[in-house]
């Protein structure tokens, strides 16, 4: 009975979790439309097949890397199994009459899911211990992803592990023998009991409180007795991999653990796990198990839903994230981060930031700037969103994050460049760098002679570039001129350049450099220099602001 | 060295330059499987005027009428020079290759029967040529019958002005008149190549022909320069002849070009739907021979490929393609360090009189090869079975001052392809 009603506390406190978080989710959803922004009154294509390929397999989990896939596998398949046959038992009875938790294949094949989730576990765990090239850089490591969920993770390998102690301790477990004697038994007499019991110690590993001389007549009785009373719900344990070994190496241990009832301790800390996973689930990592589904649903953007689905700020897709890093691994801008250092940059930091925004706000000056130069450096590739395990459309995320920001009055870091003055933008650049944005790789491109040193000023660069076509009567210098800056030794002025902020990274005039030279890279690499000496820019401005108040 | 490849393949091409790309489209004729590998870029730099031999004797100081008459004396003169080991026949063979693969792939060239044809420049010269494009062609005939010319610059365009071209051509012609064409939309400079973007455009044809129909009474034909669209340029062109109702030429430029840019396009074209494997932005370096096959690397910015090839054809070009390096006292070939012909120490590379009409030295520097265009060792011993070099880089070949570079990448490219051919025991098809 208290069983009873702790469940369904617990699901009540679940279902009401959701609703929160959902009505809390639905509150942020945002449109924008010419960077004003109102609620969401569209009804979005649904995209059936992405939802169910990616809900059944996680197949673009599986595209992303096979180990992950595999532990999610593991842990999924495991739990489900688990879920269905072993906690909703009642049901399993109606479904399979001959169903007992103790005979084959069911004992088997709930020692393997239980072995699948905590090998699964473990290799979430190796993980997050072991850190990928991505979590390696400092700045990333402070926004402390490594422990996010690990709280998930811990909670399922204790709900899985207790289940193995709790079967191991009720093999051994003398009173549980003698209640089972007790209700299905009509044996009379000591030595029928003592002869089961014999056959008991032999064949299923229970710890009696007494000694035995096992005999072979005993054994022979026992057996006929064990085949009258217990054989139909009792198969050997030695099935249960991964319990009976436990309980057998712990024989030892049997008569202390018999008399302390741990079997019934276990029994309450199992059934307290799983109570607490349910009530816990809307607020954890957990709800990706949600969020990751109905987020695979959203249509991807393409060249002719882009205008309508554009500015639309889904916020309960971004709640699928589980900053695993797949997009930041890839991501095109990955160059921009180990020149400026910028964790904004990356994709699996940016969207979390862009979460706290969207949600509570984000009032650190020095983290507004730094996701807007880092969402500025984003190319809108799309790599990130092809290879997103949760099926998130970043790029629609990337571009209305960019409309939240200038609905919050932020100014993107092109405009700021634009307006800036030759005189200022060069006096910013020339301050010694302050320590926090300071270069995590030393000499770029643009600081090595060698890598510029051989142009000939053909303008073969400037002929192939789209932008300079798209923006001929106004574009400052071609990519020849920006690359005669550096020889003139003028980075700040190149950084600055009109050339510099429009560039696509379409890669056409490296691709056509008859000297070889990086030309893109270079160019790339000096908007992620200009894009600090916008940062330095905005928080003068924010410094005279303060002290002329 | 016989371990992982990346790739494997029968004859690997090294630079994407002119003789690099007629090679690899020989190759791929023949149906070896090839992979080129280079910076097609450099095509930027050609005229796309595909020379035989414009000069000779390199101090006669006139062009010559009949380049075959030439090339008699040349190979009695030189007889390294590549053009010594195949003879007309075989030049004019490479020519009509070169004409049908770049036909194919959507470029129309003109191939003279015989005589070298005038083609006027940008500069206001005129330069002895063979194969030239087709929206060239009708430049060649200007000198014989003395017309009225029409000389068309655009507003914008650096590098090309019809003044200058005039200034060139005094009293050739009966009457010159130069016109400066407006088009919509560009105010300031324009990048030729953007130019010629543009004129794929209805609009900008228009705009061009309402500005030049008012002399198409007055004058018989009209030179503009090399702009006349990136792709389908002779469509383009004769459409606005139509439009014009007067005769109309392209006159080549200053790089960047834009006949280069339609060279590249066309043989990258015919090279893909061939399937060469096109390697580009990459460097190859470190090539290993191991009795059989050549292993060599190639360097991108962010990996490196493992290349396995039978054959091996080296068209690196010299100084500019980085074919050769110039040391402190020596000359280098940078991929093979194969042997180079050269001057036997640095005072020698130049003469004193920098535009001398006999060159320097250097000029004739490069690599020598024995009758198959493979590279010869010091003792004259082929390096290789099958190592091959091919155009610029080959030895006293001094193709500017001839004006036979194309004519020399063409031939020794297709002599080195064939030869590799037959040397694998198979019969030309």
């Amino acid at each position: 009975m208290t069983f009873k009603i702790l469940l369904y506390t617990s699901l009540v406190l679940l279902g009401a979790g959701l609703v929160y978080r959902f009505q809390a989710i639905a509150r942020k959803q945002r449109f924008f439309e010419r960077d004003r922004d109102t609620l969401v009154k569209k009804i979005f294509s649904i995209n059936c097949k992405g939802f169910l390929l990616n809900t059944l397999f996680q197949i673009k989990l599986f595209r992303g890397g096979k180990i992950r896939w595999l532990a999610h596998f593991l842990v999924i398949s495991g739990f489900i199994y688990l879920v269905v046959v072993h906690a909703l038992d009642d049901v399993t009875y109606v479904m399979f009459p001959e169903y007992q938790p103790t005979i084959d294949p069911f004992r088997f094949l709930r020692n393997l899911a239980g072995a699948g989730v905590t090998l699964g576990c473990v290799l979430f765990l190796f993980r997050r211990l072991t850190n990928s090239r991505i979590n390696q850089d400092h700045s990333v490591q402070e926004k402390g992803f490594r422990f996010r969920g690990l709280i998930s993770i811990v909670l399922i390998l204790a709900l899985v592990l207790s289940g193995f102690l709790l079967e191991a301790t009720n093999i051994m477990s003398e009173p549980r023998f003698n209640e089972m004697v007790e209700e299905y038994s009509d044996l009379e007499g000591d030595d029928d009991l003592i002869h089961l019991k014999v056959f008991w110690v032999e064949n299923y590993h229970v710890v009696f409180n007494e000694n035995f001389q096992p005999l072979a007549p005993d054994l022979k009785i026992g057996e006929t007795l064990n085949g009258d009373y217990c054989l139909d719900c009792h198969a050997k344990p030695d099935s249960a991999f991964v319990s009976a070994p436990i309980a057998k190496m712990s024989k030892p241990m049997g008569n202390w653990l018999a008399r302390a009832r741990v079997d019934n301790i276990l029994y309450w800390f199992h059934y307290a796990m799983i109570l607490i996973l349910i009530c816990f689930l809307p607020f954890s990592r957990m709800f990706h198990l949600i969020a990751v589904p109905l987020a695979s649903t959203r249509k991807r953007i393409t060249p002719g839903n882009l205008k309508i689905e554009m500015g639309y700020l889904d916020v309960f897709s971004m709640s699928a994230c589980t900053n695993c890093g797949f997009c930041s691994e890839v991501c095109s801008v990955y160059p921009n981060f180990q020149i400026t250092g910028n964790p904004e940059t990356l994709p699996h930091v940016k969207i979390d930031t862009v979460k706290t925004m969207a949600g509570k706000g984000l009032w650190d000056a020095k983290t507004v700037g730094r996701l807007r130069s880092g969402n500025d450096d984003c190319t809108l590739c799309g790599r990130c969103a092809d290879i997103c395990p949760s099926g998130i459309d970043l790029v629609r995320l990337w571009k209305a994050a960019d409309h939240l920001m200038v609905s919050l009055g932020c100014q993107n870091n092109y405009t700021l460049a634009k307006e800036t003055t030759f005189d200022e933008w060069s006096k910013q650049g020339q301050l010694a760098g302050d320590p926090d944005a300071g270069p995590s790789m030393d000499l770029g491109l643009s600081d090595q002679v060698e890598a510029f040193e051989h142009c000939v000023q053909c303008t073969i660069c400037t002929n192939a570039c789209p932008v300079v076509v798209h923006d001929l009567n106004h574009n400052d210098f071609g990519p020849h001129q920006v690359m005669n800056l550096l020889r003139l030794g003028k980075k700040q002025m190149a950084q600055g350049s009109r050339m510099v902020w429009n560039c696509l990274t379409c890669y056409s005039c490296q691709e056509l450099c008859p000297q070889g030279i990086r030309v893109t890279d270079i160019l790339l690499e000096l908007r992620a220099g200009g894009q600090k000496t916008t940062d330095r820019i905005k928080l003068s401005k924010l410094n005279n602001q303060v002290s002329d108040k | 060295m016989t371990g992982h490849r990346d790739i494997n393949c029968d004859l690997l091409v090294i630079g994407a330059g002119f003789s690099g790309m007629v090679a690899a489209a020989r190759a791929a004729s023949l149906g070896l499987k090839t992979v080129l590998a280079g910076n097609s870029g450099s095509l930027l730099f050609v005229s796309g005027l595909l020379d035989y031999l414009g000069v000779y004797p390199m101090d006669s100081g006139v062009t010559l009428d009949d380049p075959s008459q030439g090339l008699v004396r040349l190979k009695k003169d030189l007889p390294g020079h590549p053009y010594a080991v195949t003879g007309h026949g075989k030049i004019i063979q490479g020519f009509e290759f070169v004409k049908e693969i770049l036909g194919k792939a959507g470029f129309s060239y003109y191939l003279s029967s015989q005589k070298n044809l005038s083609i006027l420049t940008s500069m206001g010269t005129v330069k002895p040529s063979f194969m030239v494009p087709k929206t060239m062609i009708k430049g060649n005939i200007l000198f014989k019958e003395r017309k009225k010319l029409l000389l068309i610059d655009i507003k914008g365009l650096q590098g090309f002005s019809a003044r200058q071209v005039a200034a060139g051509l005094e009293n050739r012609f009966s009457e010159i008149k130069t016109l400066s064409v407006e088009i919509p939309n560009i105010r300031k400079a324009v990048p030729p190549i953007v130019l010629a973007g543009f004129f794929e455009d209805f609009e900008v044809q228009k705009a061009f022909v309402n500005q030049v129909l008012p002399f198409s009474d007055k004058f018989d034909i009209a030179g503009m320069p090399a702009v006349c669209g990136v792709n389908n340029s002779l469509g383009i062109q004769q459409k606005l002849e139509e439009m014009t109702g007067m005769d109309l030429f392209e006159i080549p430029g200053i790089p960047p070009s834009i006949p280069g840019l339609r060279l590249k396009n066309a043989f990258e074209k015919t090279l893909t739907a061939s399937g060469v494997r096109l390697l580009s932005n990459i460097h190859i370096k470190a090539p290993v021979f191991n009795g059989k096959k050549f292993t060599l690397t190639g360097e991108t910015d962010t990996r490196e490929l493992a290349i396995g090839a039978k054959g091996v054809i080296l068209a690196t070009g010299r100084f500019p393609g980085g074919g050769l390096h110039a040391r402190r006292e020596r000359i280098v070939e940078t991929v093979f360090r194969l042997n180079i012909a050269q001057p036997v120490n640095r005072s020698l590379w130049h003469g004193l009189d920098f535009l001398s009409r006999q060159g320097h030295l250097i000029n004739r520097a490069g690599i020598e090869t024995d009758q198959w265009f493979r590279p010869l060792d010091e003792r004259d011993r082929p390096v290789f079975q099958h190592l091959y070099a091919v155009g610029s880089i080959l030895a006293h070949n001094d193709w500017i001052r001839l004006k036979s570079g194309s004519g020399v990448s063409l031939v020794s490219a297709c002599a080195a392809v064939d030869s590799f051919y037959q040397s694998l025991g198979k019969v030309k098809p």
